[in-house]
C-alpha cells in the first residue's frame, strides 16, 4: 500500500532525469539503485515528477526542509526569499524615513504611524 | 325391518333388535350367535365406508334454504356469495372479504401481492425486477424509447441515455452489473441520475477501439450527472456541451474508466459539488477547452491520481485549468500532463479548498499563467 504524501520523506523525479531522484529525508539526489529509494518503490510509491530544481526548491521551502544539494537550495533560498523580501522592505524604508527626519532635525516617527502613512496610500 | 345395512341402523338402541337377520332381542339372541352379530356389524359398516364417495350431501332443507346464481364468478347460498369453481381461474386468490369470501383475479408477471391502505383486502403491486445475471442495454442513434433497450438492433435497441437509466434504476440488480451499451453517433441528450441504483454497479460504455466514435454532445447540458447516493462508470467515449461529469450531492459518484474524451465544454470538464465525488481512473484525453478542466467546490472531491493526461490542440482554460473553493479537495497527484497547448492559468485554491499533488511544483498543472492560492487555500 503506498504512503501518505510525506513531504519530509518524499521523492522527486527533476526535469525527466530517471537515473536518480530527489530525497527530501536526504537533502540531496540519491541513485535509481539507493536502496531506501527501491523499498519506497517497492511499497507502491511512485515519485512525483517536477519540471525543474528551482520548482522543487519552491515546493520544500514552506516545509522548511533545506536541501543540500547547492542547485536545489537556490530555489529554496529564493522562495524563502520572496516571502521575505515584502517585509524586509518595510522595515528598510520606516529605518530610512527615521533617518531622514534625523538629518532634518524631526521627530523621529512610531511604526504604528509609518503603518498609517501606508494605509494612506492604497 | 331386518337393519341390512348402516343406513337402516336405528338411534333408539331398543329399536335395533337384529343386525343382518342375526336376531339381538334381549331374552331371544342365542349365545353362540354373537360372534355372527359382530361380523355382520363389521361388514355393513365397511360397505357404508366404501360407499361414501356417492354420498350425497344435501344443502338443508327444500324450503328453507337456497342455491342461486350470484354475480359474476359466484354463487349465491341463502345470500352469500360463494365463489363458483367455473370462474376461478389458475393464480387467482380467495381471501375474506368483510361479510364474505371474495376472489381476487390472478396479476401479471413479477407482480407482488401486498395488503392495501385499507388494510382490507389484498392487491397486486408491481415489483423491481430481480436480476439473475449481467444484463446489457442497447441504446442506438436509429433506436426507439418504445423498445425493450435488450437486442443491439433499430429494433430493439433504445434511442437515448436517459430512458437507459430510467430503466435501470427500477431494477434490483442483485450484485450484478447493468453495462448499458452506446452505439457509434452523437447523442444530444445525456444521462441524469436522480435516483439511487440498486444492488450492483452501471457501466455506460462507448466504443472502446475508437472512442470518439461516441460522442455525447447535450448542447450546453450536463452529459452526466449523478445527484443523489449512487454511482455510475463511464467510459469509451467522448463529452462535449455544457459540462462533462457533475456529480453534486452526498454520495453521488462518477468513476470516468478507460477511453474518456474531454471535449469542448462551455462550462466544466469534470464538476465535484457538495460532497460529491468524480474519480478519473485511467489515462484519457482532452480535446477541447472549458471553463476549468477539474473544478471542485462546496466540499467536492475529485481525484485523478498517476495518470497520464494527453491533451490533444490548442485549448484554452478561461477561469484555471485546476480550481477549487469552499473546502473542496482536488487529488489530481502523480499525474503527468502531456501534448498540444494548455492556456490559462494552471490553478486556483481559495476558501480552505486543498489541490493536493504531492510536490508538483508550480508548474505541476499545464497552463500559460501561474497559479494562486487565496483566502485560506492550500496547494501542496
Amino acid at each position: 500500500m503506498p504512503d501518505t504524501y510525506d513531504p519530509s520523506n518524499w521523492y522527486w523525479t527533476v526535469n525527466g532525469d530517471e537515473t536518480k531522484a530527489y530525497s527530501s529525508a536526504v537533502g540531496d539526489y540519491v541513485p535509481a539503485g539507493n536502496t531506501a529509494f527501491v523499498a519506497w518503490l517497492g511499497r507502491g510509491n511512485s515519485p512525483t515528477r517536477i519540471a525543474s530544481e528551482a520548482e522543487l526548491g519552491e515546493v520544500l521551502a514552506p516545509y522548511q526542509l533545506r536541501p543540500t544539494a547547492a542547485s536545489v537550495l537556490d530555489g529554496y533560498q529564493d522562495a524563502h526569499s520572496r516571502k521575505l523580501t515584502l517585509e524586509i522592505v518595510a522595515k528598510v524604508l520606516f529605518n530610512l524615513v527615521n533617518e531622514v527626519r534625523a538629518l532634518k532635525g524631526q521627530s523621529q516617527i512610531t511604526a504604528q504611524q509609518f503603518r498609517a502613512y501606508v494605509k494612506g496610500l492604497m | 325391518m331386518p337393519k341390512n345395512d348402516v343406513s337402516s341402523w336405528d338411534t333408539t338402541p331398543a329399536n335395533n333388535t337384529d343386525v343382518g337377520g342375526v336376531d339381538l332381542a334381549e331374552n331371544s339372541m342365542r349365545p353362540r350367535d354373537v360372534n355372527n352379530a359382530i361380523r355382520t356389524m363389521m361388514a355393513q359398516i365397511a360397505s357404508g365406508i366404501l360407499a361414501w364417495p356417492t354420498t350425497t350431501i344435501e344443502l338443508g332443507h327444500a324450503t328453507d334454504t337456497t342455491l342461486s346464481r350470484g354475480a359474476a364468478g359466484f354463487m349465491a347460498v341463502e345470500g352469500k356469495r360463494v365463489p363458483s369453481p367455473g370462474s376461478q381461474a389458475a393464480g387467482d386468490i380467495l381471501y375474506r372479504g368483510a361479510t364474505e369470501w371474495e376472489r381476487l383475479a390472478k396479476g401479471t408477471a413479477l407482480q407482488v401481492l401486498r395488503q392495501n391502505s385499507a388494510l382490507t383486502a389484498p392487491e397486486w403491486a408491481t415489483a423491481r425486477e430481480v436480476l439473475s445475471a449481467n444484463r446489457t442495454y442497447y441504446v442506438r442513434t436509429d433506436g426507439s424509447d418504445s423498445n425493450n433497450g435488450l437486442a443491439d438492433t433499430s429494433g430493439g435497441a433504445f434511442l437515448t441515455l436517459q430512458k437507459a437509466i430510467n430503466v435501470v434504476v427500477t431494477l434490483d440488480l442483485a450484485g450484478f452489473t447493468v453495462t448499458i451499451q452506446l452505439g457509434d453517433g452523437t447523442y444530444t441528450g445525456g444521462a441524469a441520475v436522480s435516483t439511487p441504483f440498486l444492488g450492483g454497479p452501471v457501466v455506460i460504455n462507448g466504443n472502446s477501439g475508437t472512442p470518439g466514435n461516441v460522442i455525447v454532445d447535450p448542447s450546453g447540458a450536463v452529459c452526466f450527472g449523478v445527484t443523489c447516493a449512487t454511482k455510475l462508470t463511464v467510459q469509451n467515449l467522448e463529452m462535449r456541451g455544457g459540462t462533462g461529469f457533475s456529480a453534486t450531492s452526498p454520495g453521488a459518484q462518477i468513476a470516468g474508466g478507460a477511453g474518456l474524451r474531454f471535449g469542448a465544454a462551455t462550462s466544466f470538464h469534470t464538476l465535484a459539488g457538495s460532497g460529491g465525488y468524480v474519480e478519473l481512473t485511467a489515462n484519457y484525453t482532452i480535446s477541447g477547452a472549458a471553463v476549468c478542466h477539474y473544478y471542485g467546490v462546496s466540499g467536492g472531491l475529485i481525484q485523478a491520481a498517476s495518470l497520464t493526461v494527453t491533451n490533444s490542440g490548442t485549448n484554452a482554460f478561461s477561469t484555471a485549468f485546476a480550481m477549487a473553493e469552499e473546502t473542496a479537495v482536488l487529488r489530481t497527484f502523480l499525474s503527468t500532463y502531456t501534448g498540444g497547448t494548455i492556456t490559462g492559468k494552471r490553478y486556483g485554491v481559495t476558501t480552505n479548498a486543498v489541490i493536493q499533488t504531492f510536490g508538483g511544483g508550480a508548474n505541476y498543472f499545464p497552463g500559460n499563467s501561474v497559479g494562486t492560492t487565496a483566502t485560506g487555500g492550500q496547494y501542496a
